[in-house]
């Protein structure tokens, strides 16, 4: 049976408005496809095969024009759609030709599980549902999974600008093969003379939303897309014009947020065909995030932690235990010397004096309200490294990093030291699974959910968070050891004396690595731009032009004043000018068809090698900065390389 | 999807190279500040006499400050507030003649050197000190500024005790300024370690030693000149005022 596009109506007793969810995942800092990277990572790891022992795997690949059907893709959005779309306040479908398709599947894992075929099947396992049909709540509530709040999906529909993803799955369960598509809209919208829901659906079946099974239509949609799935089960995600996808941002989102479980052997990332497993991510690391970078990242993934994280693995592989506290340590604000069995604080002073990492296992108890009080525990990793310059600190739960905790760093009156939080153990993980903001970047004691299941959350979640600063505070007391940075605001050694240091740098960081280079070489472009006093010219360049076989090219010239701090680009003001003046600003072009001007940009199809278009009318007193957007055949220098 | 770009320069303004300045971020107390700490403009061919005019930003947020004569620049701290601290800070100068807007020369996207990255010329150390609170010990390698252990768990514990830096270090500079009086010419002997502190002298904006290290009343002058302006780059007063009143508004 064919699939076709499902647009709901609105009916009565439906709410109507805007998807607040959205907003959730719109964090300041954070970019859209740095947020997404962590979906796209965290579901597959949720939805390990019971049967894996081995890595979860991940491809990522951004398809560019000529690698996809085009053709297939303009079926699947529709003329109908992206007026629906601009209907719902979205931006008007980009030119089919010029744009690109995302393709994220995983392997070694479950795919959808449950039932497909009656959308009101609730309950854990229930994985179709919960991807197709449900917002604000999932079905991974069993063992403590990484995701829950049954939010996140909404990030793969933001980072496309057709807001559609399309799921082909082979379910472990059953090997049953399903294929189905989904619109999510901003908001309600209306189109003629009617008002339709924001969720829509392309799919078969008419009482409700129903999967296309027919192997011949789900072998096209894979040769389509160029799938790599073949019998395995799995998901594969479809996501039409991903916009602002940066293959860089998005390795160095996978080795700030993901380092753990690729280095502990339970994730392997393909991005683009570039491998990211145990046996490279720290030669990864090394090239896409040095020191200097994770600091202006504000990660603590700095070559030295990196270590740190490296040999707590190790040491777990190995079956080497940690100094367990007794209960009851986290009954008072700071550790009492009674906590640890007898000469342990001494030898992890010791430790920690000799700048070796120490570990510590610490027990609390997790009180659901409809059952039993259950121990369990997390450890804490630290070491104080003489030369570390920041404090560097990550709270990992299961694989996912928690990434806005910290509270080592918050402790200005420690010294500053790395620390490493594990949870591990399925009760507590589920717990703080509970406590955690729908982004999964932090925790938050007051959260109903946990209120509802648990008795005095605040106390389980306050031993999990304090116990870093508490541990390193106990510890610390009663070492002596000189402070070569103390003070160094106030009284700086002039740099030429100094040694020039680096966070995790010297005898602390790890082993010397090879160095991998990620982006290719950049080659001449084919077009060069030429800014006058008050004009800007874009021409061929030179021998490099484009040749009449690689044409037409399409192009966007984007232009704007120069304020005196913020991007040009995003101050721009239809004030400044409005290149669709066709009298203020007289284009002269040839060898090229211009097919839009609107406020800073005009857009033109260049047909003739040796082609030219100049743009007059600017005030001579402002610079002006211009830039070219333009698709290439094959080897153009990215976007990301500029 | 591929890119390129380019930029008019329709005032012929000149840009200046990164390396000839230096700026130092701080933060003591919660609050930022930062100082401009070398403009060299030699052989760039500009008046000595141009206006300088220092903005720092942070995403969205900027602030704006006039650093005077490019012959006679302001050398003490100012501040960072109202930036945006989830991002990153970055700083521009800028240059133009006196009494006339138009911009002669910038420098564009200059990132602080971190203070915190540095070696301090004043190690701190834990020490039992019974009752005192610190004490400066000078021995061969250099000064190294001495806490009671039992007081504070560590050095950053003492150094992000307002009332220790406020109280505490002028009094702990003073004493090493006189231990460098007593002999000036170890400020140029690069293998005394006083050396290192001819540098900090000239970044705060101070003289050197008086020539004659027994003339006590000159030495006395000196370093009470040292301290005043020491505690003026780094606005002591201010910051313990503000630490009491926050202490206040929480009763």
């Amino acid at each position: 049976m064919n699939a076709n596009w499902v647009f709901p109506e609105t009916g009565p007793f439906q709410v109507q408005g805007r998807d607040l969810s959205e907003d959730n995942f719109a964090q300041e800092g954070r970019s859209s496809l740095a947020i997404l990277i962590r979906e796209v990572l965290q579901n597959p790891l949720d939805a390990r095969a019971p049967d894996n022992s081995g890595p979860v795997q991940v491809r990522i690949t951004v398809m560019q024009p000529g690698h996809f059907d085009t053709n297939y893709l303009a079926g699947l959005v529709s003329d109908e759609y992206g007026r629906r779309l601009e209907a719902s306040g979205g931006d008007p479908l980009p030119e089919f030709s010029t744009t690109s398709v995302l393709v994220l599947e995983d392997f070694g894992t479950t795919g959808l599980q449950g039932t497909w075929n009656d959308q009101n099947a609730d309950g854990p396992g229930e994985n179709w549902n919960a991807f197709w049909f449900r917002e604000g709540e999932g079905a991974k509530a069993s063992v403590g999974s990484n995701g829950r709040a049954g939010q996140g999906k909404i990030t793969y529909y933001r980072i496309g600008a057709a807001r559609a993803v399309f799921g082909f799955t082979i379910r472990k369960s059953d090997g049953q093969s399903l294929l189905m598509g989904r619109g999510a809209f901003r908001r309600v919208y209306p189109y003629k003379g009617t008002k339709y829901l924001k969720h829509s659906f392309w799919c078969t079946g008419t009482e409700q939303a129903l999967p296309v099974m027919d192997d011949e239509s789900i072998t096209v949609f894979r040769n389509a897309f160029g799938l790599s799935r073949l019998n395995e089960p799995g998901l594969s995600l479809v996501i039409p014009f991903p916009v602002a996808f940066d293959p860089k941002v998005a390795i160095r989102t996978i080795i700030t947020e993901f380092y753990y479980p690729i280095a502990s052997g339970n994730l392997e990332v393909s991005i683009g065909g570039f491998e990211i497993g145990a046996s490279n991510i720290e030669s990864v690391a090394s090239s896409v995030l040095p020191d200097d970078e994770a600091r202006q990242e504000k990660s603590s993934f700095t070559k030295g932690f990196r270590k740190l994280v490296r040999d707590v693995i190790e040491a777990e592989k190995s079956g080497s235990a940690p100094i367990q506290l007794k209960p009851g340590w986290d009954r008072t604000a700071s550790i009492g010397e009674e906590y640890f069995p007898e000469g342990a604080l001494e030898q992890l002073r010791t430790a920690l004096d000799n700048e070796e990492r120490i570990s510590v296992r610490c027990p609390v108890t997790v009180r659901p309200k409809n059952g039993v009080a259950i121990q369990t525990w997390f450890d804490v990793h630290l070491e104080v490294p003489e030369d570390l310059d920041r404090v560097e600190e990550a709270y990992i739960r299961r694989d996912l990093l928690i990434g806005s905790e910290s509270y080592l760093a918050a402790s200005s009156y420690l010294q500053k030291a790395r620390g490493l939080t594990l949870i591990e153990e399925d009760a507590l993980s589920a717990f703080l699974a509970d406590a955690e903001e729908p982004t999964h970047l932090k925790w938050n004691g007051s959260r109903p959910r946990l209120a509802e299941m648990y008795t005095n959350p605040q106390a389980t979640l306050r031993a999990v968070r304090h116990a870093a600063p508490r541990l390193l505070a106990i510890i610390s007391n009663g070492m002596v050891k000189r402070d070569i940075k103390a003070l160094a605001k106030y009284f700086t050694r002039p740099a030429e004396e100094g040694k020039k240091h680096t966070a995790g740098g010297g005898k602390t960081g790890g082993g010397d690595t090879p160095v991998v280079n990620i982006p290719p070489p950049p080659v001449r472009k084919p077009f060069r731009i030429s800014a006058g006093a008050d004009r800007v010219h874009v021409l061929s360049n030179g021998s490099a032009a484009p040749k009449a076989e690689d044409l037409p090219v399409a192009c966007v010239l984007e232009l704007a004043y120069e304020g005196l701090d913020q991007d040009p680009f995003k101050a721009y003001d239809p004030f400044d000018f409005d290149l669709a003046d066709e009298a203020a600003h007289p284009v002269t072009v040839s060898g090229a068809t211009v097919t839009s001007r609107t406020g800073n940009r005009i857009g033109f199809n260049v047909t003739d090698p040796e082609f030219s278009l100049e743009v007059p009318g600017f005030d001579s007193n402002i610079r002006l900065r211009a830039r070219l957007n333009y698709t290439e055949k094959s080897d153009g220098t990215s976007v990301s390389e500029e | 999807m591929a890119r390129l770009s380019a930029r008019s320069n329709p005032t012929g303004l000149k840009e200046i190279d990164r390396s000839r300045v230096s700026i130092s971020v701080s933060e003591s107390a919660g609050r930022r500040t930062f100082i401009l700490e070398r403009l060299d403009l030699k052989d760039t061919g500009l008046a000595d006499n141009l206006r300088v005019v220092v903005l720092a930003r942070a995403g969205n947020t900027n602030v704006r400050h006039e650093m005077g004569a490019t012959y006679s620049l302001a050398h003490e701290s100012r501040s960072l507030d109202g930036l945006d601290r989830s991002q990153p800070l970055r700083f521009r100068i800028l240059l133009h003649g006196e009494n006339d807007p138009k911009l002669i020369a910038s420098i564009e996207n200059l990132r602080p050197r971190d203070d915190a990255q540095s070696e301090s010329l004043l190690p701190m150390e834990p020490a039992e000190l019974g009752q005192r609170i610190w004490k400066l010990d000078i021995n061969e390698d250099g000064p190294v500024l001495q806490f009671n252990s039992v007081v504070f768990p560590s050095a950053a514990g003492a150094e992000n005790f307002v009332p220790f830096g406020a109280l505490v270090l002028p009094e702990a500079l003073r004493q090493v300024m006189e231990w460098i009086a007593g002999d000036p010419g170890c400020l140029v002997d690069k293998g005394d370690p006083r050396s290192s502190w001819a540098g900090w002298l000239d970044a705060v904006g101070a003289e050197r030693p008086p020539e004659d290290g027994d003339d006590n009343e000159a030495v006395t002058t000196w370093c009470n000149q040292v301290v005043d302006r020491f505690c003026g780059r780094f606005g002591f007063a201010t910051q313990l005022q503000a630490d009491l009143l926050k202490g206040a508004g929480n009763d």
